[in-house]
């Protein structure tokens, strides 16, 4: 007979990240709207560097997935993993290492991201130096999770458990690969991987990010924290098993679905498209199970504020898994690609999944750790409501939006001319629609402050209990005895769950970037294209900085609208000295990949002053720091080097005279200025000079093809 | 409709109809070894989140 243990659950860890995932909730939702408000009224971007849309962009994703979500999910993991495990967690002091640390990172991207040190790849945008603090902080937590799975008193592991595992492994694996990168400073950073093969490991990393950041923790947290609401089981665990196993293995195919109809060679396209597609059926598994967990209950649900936010959180993440694989499908991506759809279809996700759920597991744990009642069901109520709207006339006119620009875009008189050969024109049609979603998410951060008085409230009318006494039987080495071999196996299962689902997620990987990696065809080369110049590659490390690439792509597509629109389609070859790629995800400006020779350096100098001079009528915000800042190439040599490391062909010694190439190109640019008119004091040293010098190299290499046939 | 769909998949070729295969079959054997999981074992399972309830009452 196993011996009863005394213990108890730490809540005190689990109280202070429920603070930090409110806190960031409202900061990342800030940012946000700030973002959406400045599509309508571009002054909001006040005229300075740090709070431009494109510095300010990743700072909002960073938040809300890292920070706000994050700190959900570590809410909900310790107090989940602690109870189904009947343990208290491995380590104190790695809690609270990990929470603090948590934090510190969070803090150094606030910081960073708004001064413009940013990689560009979206959802790992911090540089180096965070990217090795949040290793190690996620070892820390893998640690104190591993120590307490291998210290259980329950000898199974849940299935909310197995998601937990899975997601630490293979966030392990998406962070390494996606920031494998050379520092040049301590704020800056080349990828090892250039063009095409950047943008497959980008997305690989991007999707999965979605996958094993936002929807498996998450479900994980759906199958404890729902049952425990409804006070009922799981529907099917035999579903969930299966849908589990289908989820991990398919998820890591489907990140080619962000690059169709660019230059990624076709079969690598097609898979993404395969495997989104299947996806829907372990997507919905989950889903159902949810749902299903429900049936017979929904007058429950009525009365029940925390069940209607489960609810509506199960039904947007069926939404969006359905959605999604439909904007997989090539063509429909035509239609969705590059247009504010992209941005709706996450926003159900984002907000409907992980922001309805987090509000239902924060208003259901924190009374029960404080020791008290919610202070107002009617308030959580009402919460509930703006937060549905909310989402509704947020994703609604993200859909108008998306498709009204896209066949402005793709539009042609009954003579073969562009109808709406001017871009501006498609995004002034739809700025309503932004004043609309702005609106939307008005409302449900306004949810967001009903909760923070309601909890408050509650807190006030509790006291925590930091350390929960409870008590289990000790956990019993079986001895042998008919069923022994099939209780050793469910012992040792972490250990084999932790392998099996990096093993499983490995696969997809490896098969979709080896590849890339290793056969050469996949990316033809063409001869004309060279490396970028020491001035060019200041210029593009300008226009990393400045976060351009959140309204400009650099990836025109094989559709005569586009080439009508933009010139010839973009070929993979010509991106094989891009580090990073910057082929965008949305366009709320022109794509830009042709841009070069296109208009006359003035035209930059002055667009860049003050872009209504050049496009009246246009959102853009002005960059008037850029003409007045000198140009520091005290970088330059460490540029090229590391680059020559990398494979770039740039001659060897080449960095000795690489600043003095820089100052003759800049010359040459400062001189035309000055025959437009442009008149100021070391116009030569400024930073304009290298982004002019960029912006009218970008696309012109395979243009140098048919010149060598005259 | 469907054959619409699968068309715009684009080339496939064979990696991706081994992967299918190899899926498929991955998917028949862990049904297979769920449904061959005895009942009492599942619904110990599905409970296991309420067994620290103190007012737990059982289903």
């Amino acid at each position: 007979m196993a011996q009863i243990e005394q213990f108890s659950y730490d809540n005190a860890i689990v109280k202070k990240f429920a603070y930090a995932t409110v806190v960031f909730g409202v900061i990342g939702m800030l940012v946000g709207l700030l973002l959406a408000f400045q599509l309508v009224f571009p002054s909001l971007s006040f005229e300075l560097p740090y709070t431009t849309f494109g510095r300010i962009r990743p700072l909002h994703t960073n938040a809300v997935i890292f920070a706000f979500v994050g700190n959900g999910i570590f809410m909900g993991v310790y107090y989940s993993l602690q109870r189904l495990l009947k343990t208290r967690m491995f380590s104190d002091l790695l809690s609270n290492i990990h929470f603090w640390g948590w934090q510190t990172i969070i803090l150094a991207a606030a910081i960073s991201l708004p001064m413009g040190f940013t990689s560009s790849h979206e959802y790992a945008e911090l540089e180096w130096p965070i990217d090795i603090a949040i290793a190690l902080i996620w070892i820390v937590f893998g640690i104190n999770m591993f120590g307490t799975i291998l210290k259980r008193r329950e000898n199974h592991l849940y299935v909310a458990i197995w998601f937990y595992i899975a997601t630490w492994v293979t966030v392990t694996v998406l962070h390494i690969f996606n920031n494998l990168e050379i520092p040049v400073t301590f704020t800056k950073s080349y990828p090892v991987f250039a063009g095409v093969q950047d943008a497959l490991v980008q997305w690989w990393y991007g999707h999965n990010a979605v996958a094993f950041f936002l929807t498996t923790p998450y479900l994980g947290l759906m199958y404890y924290f729902l049952p425990k609401a409804a006070n009922r089981p799981v529907y099917s665990y035999r579903l969930s098993i299966v849908h589990f196993w289908a989820l991990i293995f398919i998820y890591i195919w489907a990140g080619p679905h962000h690059l169709l109809y660019t230059a990624l060679p076709d079969w690598a396209q097609s898979l993404g498209t395969v495997f989104s597609l299947m996806l829907i059926a372990p997507s919905w598994g989950g889903m159902l199970n949810g749902l299903l967990t429900l049936r017979g209950a929904w007058d429950r649900v009525r009365n029940d504020p925390i069940l209607k936010f489960m609810v509506v959180a199960v039904t947007a993440y069926g939404m969006s898994t359905f959605e999604g694989p439909m904007m997989a499908i090539r063509w429909v991506n035509a239609i969705t690609h590059y247009t504010d759809w992209t941005i709706g279809h996450v926003h159900i996700g984002a907000l409907g999944w992980n922001g309805m759920l987090t509000f239902g597991v924060l208003y259901w744990l924190v009374p029960r750790i404080f020791n008290t009642k919610l202070h107002s069901v009617k308030l959580a109520n009402v919460h509930f409501w703006l937060g549905t709207l909310g989402i509704i006339f947020y994703a609604i006119p993200m859909y108008w939006a998306g498709v009204t620009q896209q066949l402005m875009w793709k539009q042609f008189s009954p003579d073969g001319f562009l109808v709406y050969p001017n871009f501006l024109e498609t995004v002034t049609q739809i700025i309503p629609m932004y004043a609309i979603r702005a609106f939307g998410g008005l409302m449900y951060f306004s949810g967001l402050i009903l909760l923070i008085y309601n909890i408050v409230k509650t807190i006030k009318s509790g006291e925590l209990v930091a350390n929960e006494a409870t008590e289990a039987p000790a956990r019993t080495n079986f001895v042998a005895q008919g069923k022994q071999h099939w209780h050793r196996w469910i012992e040792k299962r972490p250990i084999q769950m932790l392998i099996a689902s990096l093993i499983l997620i490995l696969i997809g990987g490896m098969a979709e970037i080896f590849p890339m990696l290793l056969i050469d065809d996949n990316v033809p080369k063409i001869s004309t294209v060279t490396p970028y110049t020491p001035l060019e590659l200041q210029g593009r490390d300008i226009y990393i900085r400045e976060g351009c690439v959140g309204c400009h792509s650099q990836m025109i597509r094989p559709f005569r609208s586009e080439t009508e629109r933009y010139g010839e389609y973009s070929k993979s070859g010509e991106f094989i000295y891009d580090r990073p790629f910057l082929w965008g995800s949305k366009r709320t400006g022109p794509d830009l990949h042709r841009i070069g020779g296109k208009y006359p350096d003035s035209w930059h100098y002055n667009h860049m002053l003050d872009p209504e001079s050049m496009s009246p009528g246009t959102i853009m915000p002005p960059f008037s720091w850029l003409l007045t800042d000198d140009l520091d190439t005290s970088a330059t040599v460490a540029k090229i080097k590391v680059l020559q490391k990398l494979g770039t062909p740039y001659p060897e010694g080449y960095e000795q005279i690489a600043n003095e190439d820089l100052r003759l190109q800049a010359k040459i640019i400062a001189d035309n200025l000055r025959k437009d008119g442009i008149e100021q004091e070391g116009l030569e040293r400024k930073e304009i000079i290298a982004l002019i010098a960029y912006l009218q190299r970008l696309g012109t290499d395979i243009k140098k093809l048919s010149e060598e046939g005259k | 409709m469907f054959k619409y769909i699968l068309q715009s998949a684009g080339d496939i070729d064979l990696l991706g109809l081994i992967l299918l295969i190899a899926f498929f079959v991955f998917f028949i054997v862990i049904s297979l070894f769920v449904l061959t999981k005895d009942k009492k074992y599942l619904n110990k399972m599905s409970n296991l989140p309420f067994e620290d309830d103190k007012d737990f009452i059982g289903h």
